[in-house]
């Protein structure tokens, strides 16, 4: 990637979590950068910045009292419907730059797109595919159809490099068959006819050589062969057919719209942590009427997601496959790590450094309870390390320490009866912190092919 | 969504299949039939079982009758893969209906319920197809897809 777009990107998706710092309007806290190589802007930051402390330290005596809000909780919580199939769902408005489930994405890289890779891109993309919207730029692809362009692409390439091929191998058949009748002819007009075939054919050959070898490389290819991602409008599958909304106010072609089938789904973990940890999200189970869920509510909401029956929670033990996962994920979450799901390389999570868009997942945390007990066998660890080694990531082994049934129960059971929010968060806490967290990096070794 | 139309919508509108639908077996559990947009790799060659000693359901039986039978089995040959052997150039194929079954991430799958899969579809069809696919969904809305053949596939020539 280039530095160019690596900037662009950053300043995008420049907040890790999403929460809104508010500056007060009266303090100007403007820092300018400092430039290690050059000594005035030395002087510009420090007088800049002494000058900051003393308007800052002014404005306080002044407001004494006055509590500076550093996080913004009076902006309107996100929505977050939660299905009978534990489906953690959040709509995808169309039409505005920051809806919900944009800002959820934006700023840290929570939900996937449940049509998408993982941004939702799916209404832009099928709005392109379904020619309801012609006019776009080469810029406004989503990584989806990058990757699609460029597997048709290299299909072409593979489709020209073949026809070459083939070609090829007909004009020195053609060439084997002429030398072998050479072999037969007596007369020297036809000898002379022959040969003036001949040259003519393995001029061809030579021309087609130079082609094909003008084709060898895909990147060549490439940048002579631009190819087209929605080339000509077919007729719609009946399934895109029911997508249009049939307005029959509206005759005008381009005015048909498209229904958005794509919401953003988040992980019970995410959900938990959104509103456990940021207090971001209200939680609402799907069915109309229903009141928003308490953290405890959710909590056992989420355990139960990953089971096909519900659990009492005086029957859980405090070792639940959640309570990991969300131990390992508040962890990461917490040291400035984006969390997401591993599922594709058979791994709990994956870490990214910044995000999905920005730069590859280097690490695959895979998640085991701390008991001794449960050691899956080292074959299994062996396939798993060689399937992630294969696309280049490092394997983390996470391993839990899990509090005792009853020191887990005795927890459980003061958040059921507390009522004071603040204090319930404390026990939450306090709940948290009784899980603690070791990494194990699982990396193969080759001896033979580390000895200088 | 149950995770039957998660996978339905996830194969229709974000993979573009074609004629998706569901088609429920007499024990109430479903499958997805559909055509996608382009042929998914050719079906290997499978040494089948027997059909009728598939019927008993038990494992440790199939197993064995299947290592018994192996020699006698004809290999079932797949047309497609004669005529890419046999001149060497690929013909572009249709693409052909796939059955996925939708599992969610949690489940345990044993081998006894895939037999049973292949059953129901070979009632529900008249024809046994060679392979399912499993769409396993996990709980951020990702379905991740594998084959499960039914009998041994030769591996894939590269």
């Amino acid at each position: 990637m280039s530095k160019f777009n690596k900037k662009r990107l950053l300043s995008i998706y420049k907040n890790p979590l999403p929460i809104d710092l508010i500056y007060d309007n009266d303090i100007t806290f403007v820092i300018p950068q400092v430039v290690a190589h050059n000594p005035v802007s030395w002087i510009f930051f420090a007088s800049s910045y002494l000058k900051n402390c003393l308007e800052i330290s002014g404005q306080l005596i002044n407001n004494t009292g006055k509590v500076h809000q550093s996080i913004d909780n009076s902006s309107q919580k996100i929505v977050v419907k939660v299905s009978d199939h534990d489906v953690f769902k959040v709509e995808i408005e169309i039409g505005t730059p920051e809806s919900d489930a944009i800002k959820l994405w934006k700023n840290g890289f929570f939900g996937k797109g449940i049509l998408s890779r993982s941004e939702p891109t799916w209404y832009e993309r099928t709005e392109r595919r379904l020619h309801l919207k012609d006019q776009y730029s080469e810029k406004d692809l989503t990584s989806e159809e990058i990757t699609a362009l460029r597997r048709n692409e290299r299909k072409k390439f593979k489709q020209l490099r073949e026809s070459y091929e083939n070609q090829q191998l007909e004009l020195e058949r053609q060439i084997s068959a002429i030398i072998d009748r050479q072999k037969i002819v007596s007369t020297k007009k036809e000898m002379l006819e022959m040969e003036n075939d001949l040259k003519r054919i393995q001029r061809e050959l030579e021309d087609l050589k130079l082609l094909s070898q003008q084709n060898q490389d895909f990147r060549a290819f490439q940048s002579s062969h631009k190819v087209k991602l929605y080339e000509y409008a077919g007729p719609l599958r009946p399934d895109d057919n029911a997508l249009i909304i049939n307005d029959p106010t509206i005759s005008d072609k381009d005015k048909r719209k498209l229904m958005q089938l794509e919401y953003l789904q988040l992980m019970p973990v995410e959900a938990f942590f959104l509103q456990l940890a940021l207090d971001k999200v209200k939680v609402f189970p799907e069915t109309t009427g229903s009141n928003e869920l308490s953290t405890l509510e959710l909590f056992q909401r989420c355990v139960d997601s990953y089971y096909s029956s519900t659990t009492p929670m005086s029957r859980l033990a405090g070792n639940e496959k959640f309570l990991l996962d969300y131990a390992v994920y508040h962890h990461y979450r917490s040291h400035g790590w984006c969390v997401r799901s591993g599922v594709k390389f058979g791994v709990d999570f994956l870490l990214y450094e910044k995000g999905p868009p920005i730069s590859h997942a280097q690490y695959c945390l895979h998640v085991v309870e701390n008991s001794g007990k449960n050691m899956e066998d080292f074959v299994e660890y062996s396939s798993l390390n060689r399937v992630i080694g294969g696309v280049r990531k490092t394997l983390v082994f996470v391993c839990v320490d899990v509090p005792s049934v009853s020191t887990f129960q005795k927890i459980m059971e003061k958040i059921a009866i507390e009522k004071d929010i603040t204090e319930q968060q404390k026990l939450w806490k306090k709940l948290l912190n009784q899980y603690n967290i070791t990494e194990m990096v699982y990396r193969r070794w080759v001896p033979s092919r580390n000895r200088d | 969504m149950s995770l039957v139309d998660q996978v339905k919508t996830n194969l229709t509108y974000y993979n573009l299949w074609n004629e998706t639908k569901v088609i429920e077996f007499k024990d109430g559990s479903k499958i997805i039939a559909g055509v996608p947009p382009e042929p998914v790799h050719p079906i290997p060659s499978i040494i089948t079982m027997d059909p009728n000693q598939d019927l008993e359901g038990n494992h440790v039986d199939n197993n064995n009758n299947n290592n018994n039978n192996n020699n006698n089995n004809a290999i079932n040959n797949n047309n497609e893969m004669e005529v890419e052997q046999s001149s060497g150039v690929q013909i572009p194929q249709s693409p052909k209906v796939e059955y996925v079954y939708p599992v969610g991430l949690n489940e345990k799958i044993s081998l006894k319920q895939v037999s049973q899969i292949f059953e129901n579809l070979q009632i529900a069809l008249n024809q046994r197809p060679k392979r399912i696919t499993l769409g396993v969904v996990a709980n951020d809305g990702t379905i991740v897809y594998y084959f499960v053949h039914d009998g041994l596939a030769k591996p894939k020539k590269n």
